[in-house]
Formats: C-alpha cells, sequence, structure tokens
C-alpha cells in the first residue's frame, strides 16, 4: 500500500488544485464588464422547486425563457411548450449552427441521422422586445376572435368557455407571463452580439439545439428544438435571500460574463406599483 | 515469507485452514501420520504466521469469523453509502443560511478533513472496514464539493469533472485496497472516455449515452489496464478492470445489436442489428475461450452470461410470437442444459491441458 503521506501530498494537491480551477474559472467568468446584464422581475424568473424548504434550504431560481412558436394549433395557442420548433430556426438555420440538412431530409428513418443529436450553440434571448410584442398581439388575436365566435353563436358552452380562456390568456401575457424569448442562435459571438448590440436587452449563453421534424400538410417539415440552455439555473446568494423568501414580487439584476455564465448583481423587493399592477 | 498484501495474506490462512482439515482425515483414514516433533512444527509455524497476519491484517482465522466478515462487509457497504448521503443532505439542509465565502470553505474543507481522517482510520483499523466508510464519505464530499461550486457559482457542467474524482477514487482504493472505491474510479473515468468520444464525433458531452459505440474506447481501456500495470499487491483489482471491461463492451453490443438506431455506422438497420449479434456471440464465446485458457474465472463467468443473454434474446426474437409458450421455455431448458454439456466438455478438456502441462 501506498506510504500514508504520500497519498495525503497527493491527494490535498489534488483537492486543491481542482478547487483553484474551478474558482479561478468562476473569477474569470465575473472578471470585467459584464458581457450583458438584465433586469428581471419574477415574470422571468421563478423559483426552482427541488425540494424546496424541506431537504433544501438554498434558494435557485429558474430562468422562463420562452419561444415564439412558427405556427400555433387550436390547442395549444395558450400554452406553446419550449418544445415546438420557434418560428426562425428553420433549415437555414440549421444549416448555419453546422447540421448537415440535406441529410436529414433525404434519411427515411428519423432515428438513423447521425445529425439529430443535439449541438452546443449560442443563444441570443431577448427581453421585453418584438418577440413580445408579437406574443401579446397574437394572444389579442386570438381573444377577439373567440369573441367573435361566441357573439355569432352565444348559447356554445364550449365557445363560451374558449373565449374567457383567451382573455384570461390575453390578460396574462400582458401582466404575468414571461418577457424573455430565445429568438435567435449561431455559433460566433462577436457577430452575434453584431447583431444585437443592446447588452441590456439581449443576453447571449450557451445552450443545445436538436434538428426535429413534424408532418404538416404539405409534407415535411424540418426545424429544431431548444433543448437546454445552460444558464438556466440561478443560485441566490445568501445576501438577497430575503427578497425570495415569500411570494412578493421581485425584481434582479442578473449579469452575464465571460464565460456567459449568470449571476445576481442586485435585488430588491419590487416597487408597489408593479405589485398593484400585477393584482389588476 | 513476505506478505504484503491483506488479500494474500487472507488466502495463505485459507490454504492453512484446508490444509489442517485434510490432514486431520489422512490421520483417520491412516495415511499419514506425521511424528510428534514434525506435527508440533507444523501446528507452531502456522500458529506464528496466523498471529501475525491477525496482527497485521485482521484477517478471519476460521470459518466463522470468515462468515461474520462477510457482515461486516455488508454493513459497511451500506454505512458508508448511507454515511455519504448523509453527507450530502447535511449541506443541503444548511447551505442556504451561509454566505458564499463560508459555503466555499465548507465545501472545501469536507473533503481535506475527511481525507486525513480516512489515512488516520487506515493507519489504525487493520480490518479495514472503518477506512473503506472513511474513503468513501471522503469521495463523496469530493463530488458534493466540485458539483456545489457549480451550483454556487452557476458553471456550466463539464465533463472534466469526472477526471478528478476518478483521480481521488483511483488514490483511494490504492491507497486502502478498496475495490469499492476502485469501482467508482472505474464508473468515473468509463464516463470521462465516453464523453469525450462522444464530444471529439461531433457530439453534446452529456449526450453521450445516446451512442452506446462511445464506451467501446473505454472498454478497451480497462481491458488494456491488468496487461501493462503490474497489480503484485492488489490482487482484487485486475478481475475488476477486467470486469467492468467486459460489461462496458458486451452491454452497448447488446443494446445495438436490438436498437441499431443508436449506432454510428452509415448502414442499413438490419445489417448493424446482425452485424453486432455476430460480435456479441463471437466476443462472449472468446471471452470464455480466453478465460480457460488463462485461468481467469470473471472472465469466463462473464462471458458464459452474456453468451446467453445474446442467446436467449435471439430466441425471444425467434419463436416468442410463434411458439405455444410451453414449447418455447422447453426450447429454453434444452439450451440451458445443451450449453452445460458444452462447459462440462470444456472443463473436462481444461483438466487434461493441466494435467499434461504439469507432466511436462
Amino acid at each position: 500500500m501506498m506510504k500514508w503521506t504520500r497519498t495525503l501530498v497527493v491527494g490535498v494537491t489534488l483537492i486543491v488544485l481542482t478547487n483553484a480551477v474551478v474558482l479561478l474559472g468562476a473569477t474569470y467568468n465575473r472578471s470585467g464588464d459584464p458581457e450583458s446584464q438584465l433586469r428581471l422581475t419574477q415574470r422571468e424568473l421563478q423559483h426552482s422547486q427541488w425540494r424546496a424548504e424541506k431537504d433544501n434550504s438554498g434558494i435557485t431560481l429558474e430562468l422562463n425563457w420562452r419561444i415564439l412558436p412558427a405556427q400555433l394549433d387550436r390547442y395549444d395557442r395558450y400554452s406553446a411548450g419550449r418544445w415546438e420548433m420557434p418560428a426562425w430556426l428553420d433549415k437555414v438555420k440549421l444549416e448555419q449552427l453546422g447540421f448537415d440538412v440535406a441529410k436529414l431530409a433525404s434519411e427515411r428513418g428519423y432515428g438513423r441521422r447521425d445529425d439529430i443529436q443535439p449541438r452546443e450553440v449560442l443563444l441570443v434571448l431577448e427581453l421585453n422586445g418584438p418577440a413580445y410584442l408579437q406574443a401579446v398581439q397574437r394572444a389579442r388575436i386570438y381573444a377577439d376572435q373567440a369573441k367573435a365566435l361566441l357573439a355569432a353563436n352565444s348559447r356554445s358552452e364550449r365557445d363560451k368557455e374558449s373565449a374567457k380562456d383567451a382573455a384570461e390568456n390575453y390578460r396574462d401575457e400582458q401582466l404575468k407571463n414571461s418577457r424573455l424569448f430565445v429568438i435567435d442562435a449561431g455559433v460566433d459571438l462577436q457577430k452575434l452580439r453584431a447583431t444585437y448590440p443592446d447588452r441590456t436587452r439581449y443576453v447571449i449563453v450557451h445552450g443545445l439545439v436538436r434538428p426535429t421534424s413534424v408532418q404538416k400538410e404539405g409534407g415535411t417539415k424540418i426545424g429544431g428544438q431548444i433543448t437546454e440552455l445552460h444558464a438556466e439555473r440561478i443560485n441566490v446568494p445568501y445576501l438577497y435571500r430575503e427578497v425570495f423568501i415569500n411570494s412578493a414580487a421581485f425584481e434582479v439584476t442578473v449579469a452575464f460574463g465571460q464565460r456567459l455564465e449568470p449571476w445576481i448583481v442586485a435585488a430588491s423587493r419590487a416597487m408597489a406599483t408593479n405589485q398593484s399592477e400585477e393584482k389588476k | 515469507m513476505n506478505i504484503p498484501s491483506r488479500h494474500e495474506a487472507q488466502q495463505r490462512a485459507d490454504q492453512i485452514l484446508v490444509f489442517r482439515d485434510e490432514l486431520g482425515r489422512l490421520e483417520q483414514e491412516g495415511i499419514l501420520v506425521l511424528e510428534p516433533d514434525q506435527r508440533s512444527r507444523v501446528v507452531d509455524h502456522h500458529r506464528n504466521l496466523l498471529a501475525q497476519y491477525a496482527q497485521n491484517f485482521d484477517i478471519d482465522r476460521d470459518r466463522r469469523a470468515g462468515q461474520l466478515s462477510l457482515g461486516m462487509r455488508i454493513a459497511s457497504l451500506f454505512g458508508a453509502l448511507a454515511l455519504s448521503s448523509s453527507v450530502f443532505f447535511l449541506f443541503y439542509q444548511f447551505w442556504g443560511w451561509f454566505s458564499t465565502i463560508a459555503q466555499v470553505l465548507i465545501l472545501v474543507a469536507a473533503p481535506l478533513v475527511m481525507l486525513g481522517v480516512t489515512l488516520f482510520i487506515q493507519r489504525k483499523d487493520s480490518s479495514g472496514y472503518f477506512s473503506k466508510l472513511a474513503a468513501l464519505v471522503t469521495f463523496a464530499c469530493f463530488v458534493l464539493n466540485i458539483t456545489m461550486l457549480g451550483q454556487i457559482f452557476n458553471i456550466t457542467p463539464s465533463d472534466n469533472a469526472l477526471l478528478p474524482w476518478a483521480a481521488l477514487a483511483f488514490l483511494l482504493a490504492y491507497a486502502c485496497d478498496l475495490r469499492l472505491l476502485l469501482a467508482a474510479g472505474i464508473l468515473c473515468m468509463i464516463a470521462w472516455v465516453a464523453a469525450r468520444t462522444g464530444a471529439w464525433g461531433g457530439m453534446y458531452w452529456l449526450s453521450f449515452g445516446e451512442r452506446p459505440e462511445n464506451f467501446f474506447p473505454a472498454a478497451i481501456l480497462l481491458l488494456m489496464v491488468p496487461q501493462f500495470v503490474r497489480h503484485s499487491r492488489f490482487a482484487d483489482f485486475p478481475p475488476m478492470y477486467r470486469i467492468f471491461g467486459l460489461l462496458t463492451f458486451f452491454l452497448p453490443v447488446l443494446v445495438m445489436g436490438n436498437w441499431a438506431s443508436s449506432s454510428y455506422l452509415d448502414w442499413d438497420q438490419d445489417v448493424i442489428e446482425g452485424f453486432y449479434q455476430v460480435l456479441g456471440f463471437v466476443g462472449a464465446a472468446l471471452a470464455v475461450w480466453l478465460g480457460v485458457r488463462k485461468h481467469r474465472t470473471e472472465v469466463i463467468n462473464t462471458g458464459v452470461t452474456f453468451f446467453m443473454i445474446f442467446l436467449y434474446t435471439k430466441i425471444f426474437d425467434w419463436w416468442w410470437e410463434s411458439m405455444p409458450k410451453y414449447l418455447f421455455f422447453l426450447v429454453l431448458g434444452l439450451v440451458a442444459v445443451l450449453f452445460l454439456v458444452v462447459l462440462k466438455r470444456l472443463r473436462a478438456t481444461n483438466y487434461e491441458v493441466l494435467r499434461g502441462e504439469q507432466q511436462s
């Protein structure tokens, strides 16, 4: 067996070196000016629920990001899931991200496609921008359509229910739903930043995109899904713990550093006006 | 005689017990009766050896002690797993109430302190049960350390974390002669090599399991370790490498023999499945043959197990739907009987080879 002093020295060196590498990486991420910085509210950040309070005293916030799908079906128009294809993540974009789209289109068996595996890319998130306005506009159109349908056939219980849901959805879209949308992807940080120069509205993070296809009336549509956002979970340091221990509205400034990893730089309870706005 | 490891000391002690039993029988049957002088010399020598081993390694000196130590091994394994879980939940229970600096200090200090405790216990505890317990807690503390730092600083997950984990597990395994930690180190190493292979093939590292062929380089590496690294003081370790190496090879082969869609090969699905089924049968038969030739029980057992699994999977594919169930299970039973006959013949051939080697 190894001599215990030698084991101790090797073990201590290994543990200390590993921690040093991790901590230096975190320090580098937070050095200099942040790559971007967003002011978010409870609309864009929600509590992560993993054994919250029972066995886990830590508080972790999760970025509540959304996508704007190309087209919504009747049944999911109010709650487009993240697993749908964003309108912008089409064949051309997949090609730009390095996927062999021609091969994807030609292969018969879905599972046999080599390029079906997800790839790590850079994703652009937009806060309270055109994508959000489009989502509000869509919700308004659906609400108007449902209202008109009900006016034409006021006895239908189903139409009544639809009109009520659509109106609620429109109100939620204006006051509650997240305004953070993934709106683009790329592989070159400089190019993406040149396209989206506003660092207080557009944040660039690492994430995963997986090609997929859906059967539509006109044939097979090839597009992509966003399967993961690496910067999704944000730890709340003890300093800001008080802000999050109840369900009151809050405002958080989140910075994204040199490695595009996030951290909280400021957090406070939201102004009374914001809270009353939500109650309306 | 110089006994370098606990394993060899235990092996010698077991041989002494067998020798005593056999000598007793020979004396009863009147075939061999030792002179009183010879007998007392043998008895004294064995007594001294056993006492020395017991002092140095806390070995089992008789069969009852052997039965008890099996229970102790199981208790120590469960204790180690439970204590590791306890450390994990202890930190989660309170970490939210500490400042970031305090969190980092606790996380860094925990594996360092536990490493010291493990080595201290190892010096005092010749049985190895308590040092096994402490070593696994040290490893758990280090895994928690790096995982939680990642969570505190919102660091993107990386497969590189597997390397220091593997390194510490190997260090503790070799320092304290612990197979459990060796298994932990091997598993971290398998995951890291498979993740790297997947990443070089253009995959995201966490998706490495979606292409089972990513595990083949790790299997080759594991099978090569006992060939190139001498384990004279760790007789239990080479079989561990071989078993994990064979599992890392045969399990992906089994998966791809049935689900070709996960393969890198750009062939027709049926061809891929057929290729891996043949590879599975040939590989398992080769493992049995090699195991018999090299007298490696673990290789024979793993080869036989996988040969049976491949065979039964194929029989299921062919006949489960078409045959009446009584006939299907009858075929399975007959296959098992046929297999027994083949293995019996193989064993007989092996005896003849051994006898030939001894005579020459």
